[in-house]
């Protein structure tokens, strides 16, 4: 019945032999760039779920008998390609951050910014031509989900410039902004400034970047197609 | 490598921030945080346990208080619940607990994000101050119960319907802004900041629960902001997300075709899992505690980490338990009702594992011990009685009535909180240094628990009967029994001493705070690594120099042949007798 | 059900204590622990004993439950109409339909919103707050609707429960078998008087129900 510690049971380590074991990837992995991957992968789960539970609320409101979509604002097709604009600048910026070429890097890096404040602009002109069409905010049903999900997706665009101007700030010093407490990041960085050291963080912009276009995607398809 | 400004770095290092500002309020220190966030819900916590004397008084004895009328009532109805399952238990067990116990338990020095954990706490001070705004607007605060379902939250017919409401939304939706943070924080922390050695199956189960916890959070809280900034909408801008066509006490509204259902569905998909997100780390606290007070490993530790995960992964496919009564496509009833008496199996084998815990033990009573044990007793009420309303026949008569009251008291409510009792009375010596005073202790657990059955036993009785909850006064309820006044006083004078052992509680920890025994580096002998500080209270990130090295799981207790009955995580060579070698197993503990 | 969960419930209850109680004075820190990590077996057969448990008491219960939602064919129909804070109910007259209605035509002369360009409603009776009368021994379903806010009408001996949802139309069915009089309370919350929202239900025989109903006036009655 009583079992003991067995140096077979893994991580439980050899004590009945008294014999160290570290078994090998224990803990201790501490690498600032996966630990920011993980934390944007999160974020990246949680927002969707936001938009998952939008487009699900969507999808049964508009089963019930008083739906009427809207129609929508045509400029929300230049918004489109606005976005596609900015992930793909952002994506491209890679490859100058790689190979060390500071002033594409910053120009593309610009280009991507300009384009994503020109969509978010663009957005408000789409609710003042909705507006304008007289589709207010309760005009329908599917008016309101317009406001609601542009709204929605419109903020979590904005947030993205948080990092986009960290990347900016970061560019510019030559180094990460300086973040108190933050001990092991400024360890492990090992002085890799410049334009290679903002790849990874470039990278996971981008990615944020992708991943809100495809959100737009889908929810203008949604609302295009009902 | 060390280029002028990884240099600046190095210096930097060496000059913590000293001034009070920065130590004590707007901290980095996960340690601080951990507290603040602590003293907030514990603040918070007062509050709503006040307000629930006052909806006592008023129902043990009707008129007793004259100042409790249905509008203030129902208003202390519903911040009552907000801020007990929310503000109180969600904030102290992820933010308090889990801030303070990650990085020190699994060996790091502080948690991945530092200042993202700051905003988290000052956000979540935000989301209480926004709701204790909607008692000084004109309306008052909403009394839209804590489920908040439309129609009534957001109509005239339920109390502080305009700015209130409108607060209280607000509160929520910067609530999971806050919770967000949190959660990326503890994830990455123990995904990433573990020290050498720490593998994630020599986690301490509190980390596990914690761990879990956060996951569920994470994608659970998403549908309730988006439910919430919905019936903003609704209820600012007139948009029917969920609001039919209706005519409310005379008054057509603007409003037309929503559908109140589907805020439910929103709503309870982040509510079944948020008793998860409370109890996973209740879970984790019961086993740590239990297994250093019992002298011995906590049972089936494999089985107590796969059953917390898939009640994390069930308690997203139950939420429609909720609404059997609610109209809803009547085929669910059959899906639901299986889901979630399919949930009750892991939590029978974390109870099983428990008592198996204590089986062949060496059990100290002391205080935590106390309310470890009284923690099965409640977790296995409140379980036993939720297999009556996960069964949709069985819960169809019981629904809205007492029953689910005292169910779900018991179950997370009472549960919960004695976790979290446990938890105080076991980590105030690392917190402050000094150890909490016993008699007191063990006063505050027996009036609690005792009072805690006397409160909400008669409750099931009461569901059985039919008695319907959310009522301000059964006089004109003709099925009420002729003992429910009898009861329903009886319940009072219980809770009120409940309540009043509370200040027992708060006593404690102010005298035990200042003038309490001075503790040793590890009083309850145990193996975890945050009683293995080079400090007694930690300093900023916590190990000093050298981060320890991790070499056993932490529940090497009682192990035969050892010189001391435990033997800490970090602790590299013990000599032990070999089974084969060493005494006969059965006689080793005798 | 009720009863198999109850035993089985209390059982588990009353051992689950018993094992906790022995195990608390038993190994009261007299002697020294046994390290023990767990068992395999025995936790396998805990298993099996709780899946086979939770199974008895989920199928019948879910059997129980088909039996609930199975309408009833010879039907008594009643509209049950909630508002903040009373319960109105509807009996569709000789021609055995409701008259159309809409919640923009609600009044206080004309509490559902009986459409009167609807010759169907002409023939509606309505009682406005109870007391309601139910013959014994016949299936009743029960239609609810909403003008306001969600509402429960709940009478604890009738045992069925559903929420009256605005917008929609829900169903419950029953069958009174004892004479006698019963209360209906709402079990939804809805607002600041929920506690006040009750209505007496009598439950007569075929003849007097019948006597009830004749002598109740239909709609155009009672406009003019």
């Amino acid at each position: 019945m009583t079992r003991f510690s067995q140096p077979s049971r893994g991580s439980r380590g050899a004590v009945a032999e008294g014999r160290l074991v570290v078994l090998p990837g224990g803990g201790h992995r501490d690498d600032p760039v996966a630990r920011s991957q993980i934390a944007v992968g999160l974020l990246l789960a949680a927002m969707t779920m936001v938009f998952a539970a939008l487009v699900s609320a969507y999808l049964v409101r508009m089963d019930l008998s008083d739906w009427r979509a809207a129609p929508l604002p045509p400029v929300l097709w230049v918004n489109t390609a606005l976005l596609v604009a900015a992930s793909a600048a952002l994506e491209a910026a890679l490859r100058p951050a790689r190979a060390g070429d500071t002033r594409r890097l910053s120009t593309l890096l610009w280009v991507a910014g300009l384009a994503t404040a020109a969509f978010i602009v663009g957005q408000l002109a789409a609710w003042f031509q909705m507006r304008a069409m007289g589709y207010g905010v309760a005009a329908t049903p599917g008016a309101s989900f317009f406001y609601l999900l542009t709204l929605v997706h419109g903020v979590h665009v904005l947030g993205g410039l948080v990092p986009w101007v960290r990347l900016l700030a970061r560019l510019r010093s030559g180094r990460e902004p300086e973040e108190p407490g933050g001990r092991a990041r400024a360890r492990d960085r090992d002085g890799d400034d410049g334009p290679a050291g903002v790849v990874p963080a470039l990278r996971l912009c981008a990615v944020y970047w992708h991943f809100l276009l495809g959100v737009w995607i889908v929810l203008y398809l949604l609302m295009l197609l009902t | 490598m060390a280029t002028p400004a990884a240099a600046a770095h190095a210096a930097h290092e060496h000059h913590e921030p000293q001034s009070f500002w920065r130590k004590y309020v707007f901290s980095l220190d996960h340690k601080v945080i951990g507290i603040q966030y602590t003293v907030t819900a514990l603040a918070v916590g007062a509050i709503g346990l006040v307000l629930s004397w006052l909806m006592r008084l008023q129902l043990g004895f009707p008129g007793a208080v004259g100042a409790v009328n249905p509008t203030n009532y129902y208003q202390f109805m519903t911040y009552h619940g907000l801020i007990m399952v929310v503000y109180l238990q969600t904030a102290i067990l992820l933010g308090g607990f889990g801030n303070y116990l990650i990085p020190l338990m699994i060996g790091a020095r502080d948690m991945a994000y530092p200042t993202l954990n700051m905003l988290s706490y000052w956000t979540y001070l935000l989301s209480v101050i926004l709701l204790l705004a909607g008692y000084f607007v004109p309306g008052g605060p909403s009394g839209g119960s804590w489920v908040l379902y439309p129609p009534q939250s957001i109509t005239a017919g339920t109390p502080g319907s305009g700015l209130g409401i409108t607060l209280l939304l607000a509160s929520i939706a910067v609530f999971v802004v806050s919770a967000t943070m949190g959660g990326l924080n503890y994830i990455t922390t123990v995904l990433q900041m573990r020290t050498r050695g720490m593998t994630l199956m020599r986690m301490p189960l509190t980390v596990w629960g914690v761990f879990i916890s956060a996951v569920v959070a994470l994608l659970s809280f998403p549908p309730l902001f988006v439910a919430g900034v919905m019936l903003l909408f609704d209820h600012l801008l007139g948009t029917s997300f969920f609001i039919p066509t209706v005519n409310v006490l005379g008054t057509v509204l603007p409003h037309e075709g929503g559908s109140p259902l589907l805020f439910q569905h929103l709503f309870w998909f982040f509510g079944h899992p948020e008793v998860y997100v409370v109890i996973l780390p209740a879970m984790g606290i019961i086993s740590d505690v239990m297994a250093t007070h019992a002298r011995k490993p906590i049972f089936g530790y494999k089985a107590m980490i796969v059953s917390m995960a898939a009640i994390g992964v069930i308690s997203f496919i139950v939420w429609a338990h909720h609404m059997f009564a609610s109209g809803m496509n009547p085929f669910f009833g059959y899906i639901f009702a299986a889901t979630t008496l399919v949930v009750a199996i892991p939590s029978a084998m974390k109870t099983y594992n428990w008592l198996l815990t204590l089986w062949k033990g060496s059990i100290r009573f002391t205080t935590p011990m106390l309310f470890t044990i009284g923690f099965v007793s409640t977790f296995v009420i409140g379980g036993l009685t939720g297999l009556f309303l996960g069964n949709v026949a069985v819960d169809l008569p019981l629904h809205d009535t007492y029953f689910v009251v005292g169910h779900f008291h018991l179950v997370m409510g009472v549960s919960a909180i004695l976790a979290m009792f446990a938890g105080i009375y076991h980590w105030f010596p690392k917190v402050t240094g000094r150890m909490m005073n016993e008699t007191l202790g063990k006063i505050h657990f027996f009036v609690t628990f005792l009072g805690a059955y006397l409160v909400f036993f008669p409750m099931f009785l009461m569901g059985f009967q039919g008695i319907p909850r959310r009522y301000f006064s059964f006089d004109l309820v003709a099925f009420a029994p002729s003992g429910l006044d009898a009861v329903n006083a009886m319940v009072t004078v219980a809770a009120l001493a409940v309540g009043a052992a509370q200040l027992v509680f708060v006593a404690n920890i102010v005298w035990s705070a200042v003038r309490g025994r001075e503790a040793d580096a590890n009083p309850w002998q145990a193996n975890t690594l945050e009683w293995q500080t080079p400090q007694i209270r930690p300093g900023h990130g916590n190990w000093g120099p050298k981060l320890p090295e991790v070499y056993r799981w932490p529940y090497d207790y009682s192990v035969p042949g050892a010189a001391r009955d435990f033997i800490p995580q970090n602790e590299p060579e013990v000599a032990v007798v070999s089974p084969a070698a060493g005494p006969e197993p059965e006689g080793a503990g005798r | 059900m009720m009863t198999m969960t109850t035993v089985i419930t209390g059982i588990a209850f009353v051992a689950v204590h018993l094992v906790l109680a022995y195990f608390v004075f038993r190994y009261s820190g007299r002697q020294k622990a046994e390290h023990v990590e767990d068992n395999p077996r025995l936790e396998r057969t805990l298993l099996l004993i709780t899946s086979l448990l939770i199974a008895i008491m989920l199928v019948p219960g879910l059997f129980a439950y088909s039996q609930v939602i199975a309408k009833p064919s010879d039907r008594l129909v009643v509209e049950v109409l909630g508002e903040q804070w009373r319960w109105n109910y509807r009996f569709p007259g000789e021609d055995g339909i409701f008259g159309r209605t809409d919640v923009r035509l609600i009044t206080s002369d004309n509490v559902f919103g009986i459409d009167p360009a609807d010759p169907t409603g002409a023939d509606d009776i309505v009682i406005v707050g109870g007391p309601l009368y139910l013959p014994v021994n016949q299936p009743v379903l029960l239609q609810f609707r909403s003008k306001d806010v969600l509402h429960n009408f709940w009478v604890p001996e009738f045992r069925v429960k559903i929420d009256a949802v605005p917008g929609t139309v829900t169903e419950s069915w029953f069958t009174p078998t004892r004479e006698g009089t019963y209360q209906a309370a709402c079990a939804e919350y809805c607002g600041v008087a929920h506690y006040v929202m009750t209505s007496e239900i009598h439950v007569v025989d075929a003849a007097e129900f019948e006597q009830w109903l004749a002598a109740l006036p239909t709609v155009a009655q009672a406009q003019e």
